[in-house]
Parts: C-alpha cells; sequence; structure tokens
C-alpha cells in the first residue's frame, strides 16, 4: 500500500503504479536473498529509489529490470553486512530422531539457513528460479548469464540445501 | 551411474531410468532425493508468502499550494477585519428563574480500569535524495508484522 501526495505529477503516478505492481515482489525476493527483513525493507528502499531515478529509462515490463536491481542491491548489502555469526556446530549433528520428518515450518526456516550458505549466484539462482518461480531464459536475463549456467548454478544449490537440511535433521 | 552424477541428475529434475535405477539401489541418494522433493514444495509455498508492505509516499514542495495558502491567509485577515468594523444592534435578553432539584445519588459501582492497547503506530522513515525536491517516506505498517516469518 503506497501514497503518492503529489498527484498531479505523472512520473510519479507511473512510479507509484510500478511499486504498487511489484512492492511485494522486491521485498520477498530481498527477504529470501538476505534472510532478515529489515535488511530486506532497507534493499527494497534502495531499488525504489533507483527506480524512482531511472524511470523514464525503462521500457516495457520493469519486472526484470527489477528482479535484476533487486538482486544486486542485495548482493551489495551482503557484502557489506557484518559477518553472521557462525552456525551452531553442535546444530550441525544429526539428531536421533526417529521419524527424521520435518514439519513444512522447519523445513523454511532451515532452507533459509541453508540459502545463506550458498554462493551469492547461486542464492540468486535459486530464489528467482525455484521461490519465485521464473523460468531459466528469465533468470539467465536477470543475472546476465548463460542459461546452462543458471542450470549449473541451479543443479548445485539443490543439492546444497538438501544436505544442508538432511544435516540439520 | 555413480552417487555424483545422480546427485547432478537430480538437482537438474532429471527423471531417466539410470537415476531412478540408481535411487532403488542406494539408500543415500534416494533420501537426497526425497530431501530434494520435500524441498522444492517447501521453496515453492514461499512464492505465495506475504509481508508487511511497505508504505512510500513521494513529497514534493508544491510551490502553487503555497502560494494558495498565502493567499487564503490574506483573505482570512481581511475578511476579519471586514466583519470587526461591522456594527451589531444591540440584543435583549432576560433570564427565567431557574429551580435547581437535588436528588439523591446512588453510590456508582467500582470502576476498573480498562487496560487500553495501543496499536502499533507505524514506522515512518525520511529518506533525503539527491533531487532536493524529492523526499521519500517510507511508512512501514507494523501492525503487519506478526506475519513475518
Amino acid at each position: 500500500m503506497l501514497a503518492i501526495v503529489a498527484r498531479s505529477n505523472p512520473r510519479d503516478r507511473e512510479f507509484e503504479r510500478v511499486m504498487r505492481d511489484h512492492e511485494r515482489m522486491v521485498v520477498n525476493t530481498a527477504y529470501r536473498l538476505l534472510g532478515r527483513m529489515e535488511d530486506a525493507r532497507d534493499a527494497a528502499q534502495e531499488v525504489f529509489l533507483r527506480l524512482l531515478k531511472n524511470l523514464n529509462r525503462i521500457e516495457g515490463d520493469p519486472k526484470p529490470w527489477l528482479y535484476r536491481v533487486t538482486v544486486n542491491v542485495c548482493n551489495d548489502h551482503y557484502r557489506r553486512r557484518l559477518p553472521v555469526k557462525e552456525p551452531d556446530a553442535r546444530r550441525a549433528d544429526p539428531t536421533p530422531d526417529a521419524s527424521r520428518i520435518l514439519e513444512m515450518g522447519d523445513r523454511k526456516r532451515l532452507l533459509m539457513e541453508a540459502l545463506a550458505t550458498l554462493s551469492p549466484r547461486e542464492r540468486a539462482a535459486i530464489v528467482l528460479r525455484d521461490i519465485e518461480g521464473l523460468s531459466t531464459r528469465e533468470v539467465a536475463g536477470i543475472l546476465g548469464i548463460e542459461e546452462v549456467t543458471v542450470r549449473s548454478q541451479i543443479s548445485v544449490a539443490r543439492v546444497k540445501l538438501a544436505k544442508f537440511v538432511r544435516g540439520r535433521k | 551411474m555413480t552417487c555424483e552424477e545422480c546427485e547432478i541428475a537430480l538437482g537438474r529434475a532429471e527423471s531417466r531410468s539410470e537415476v531412478a535405477a540408481h535411487l532403488l539401489a542406494c539408500h543415500a541418494c534416494s533420501e537426497l532425493a526425497a530431501e530434494m522433493r520435500a524441498n522444492a514444495e517447501a521453496l515453492e509455498s514461499m512464492r505465495g508468502e506475504r509481508f508487511a508492505s511497505l508504505r512510500v509516499r513521494v513529497k514534493r514542495p508544491l510551490l502553487p499550494a503555497f502560494i494558495a495558502a498565502a493567499a487564503a491567509v490574506v483573505l482570512a485577515i481581511f475578511t476579519g477585519i471586514h466583519f470587526r468594523e461591522q456594527t451589531l444592534p444591540p440584543v435583549h435578553y432576560a433570564l427565567a428563574p431557574m429551580k435547581f432539584e437535588i436528588s439523591p445519588v446512588a453510590p456508582s459501582p467500582p470502576r476498573i480500569a480498562k487496560k487500553r492497547v495501543r496499536p502499533l503506530a507505524p514506522l515512518m522513515v525520511k529518506m533525503l535524495t539527491s533531487d532536493p525536491n524529492v523526499v521519500i517516506y517510507w511508512q512501514i505498517d507494523r501492525e503487519q508484522e506478526g506475519m513475518e516469518q
């Protein structure tokens, strides 16, 4: 939900429309990439500031542009961020759980932890492909890499995530 | 097929007969495959999740609005002066005698102080941009914070 005070400016109206349509997408993607809502909000703020500055240059659907900028902003943010405390080693030991079946909520939490262990490119690829549901071609376009590279990164990332979750159960 | 090859195939979501045969024979890869299926389901379910929304307001200093406000102030001053200069006719009025009646007051029940639950005020963040005419206000809806993961 957003509102622009000066409604007389068509540029502002366009900005409002683009923001309204894509705000959720940007915040969600940033959250998956950064793992913290505070950081995601900061990143989204930066993304929309860049949108405001570049609105006239964006032609057609702004979605790929927004995804690309979100990934770039999040990568910058990730690099600047203070190092996150290493996961507790004790938790890495597999617990002798009889069922070994994770609830969906626990699995999601573990996956968020696991995403942080991936390289920035792997993380971006898996978030865009498996969470945002984009096609391999779209992901390749957004990240500026070949489709075959995206496939490889996603494949590696999926295996890493599965091994991480299995190790934490 | 080796386990490494199977992992790559699983990562690419390939469903070749070789992979299926390996999964039947290899318990570790079979577990990994089950894990990957569950992960894929969990990741997909994240797509529909909603988080606290951001509210953004772009405020621009509006010169015409300022002029209109100034004009309104000037108009109000002149109108006030005009009304003050008008002489009003005297008004005569008489008060009727009033009767007071005091009735016994029943003791009121003890008042229980209600705990007021104050709603969380939205968090407002002001951001200056390189454009002096553009100031971005971020209003974060804290009511929806509970929805966050």
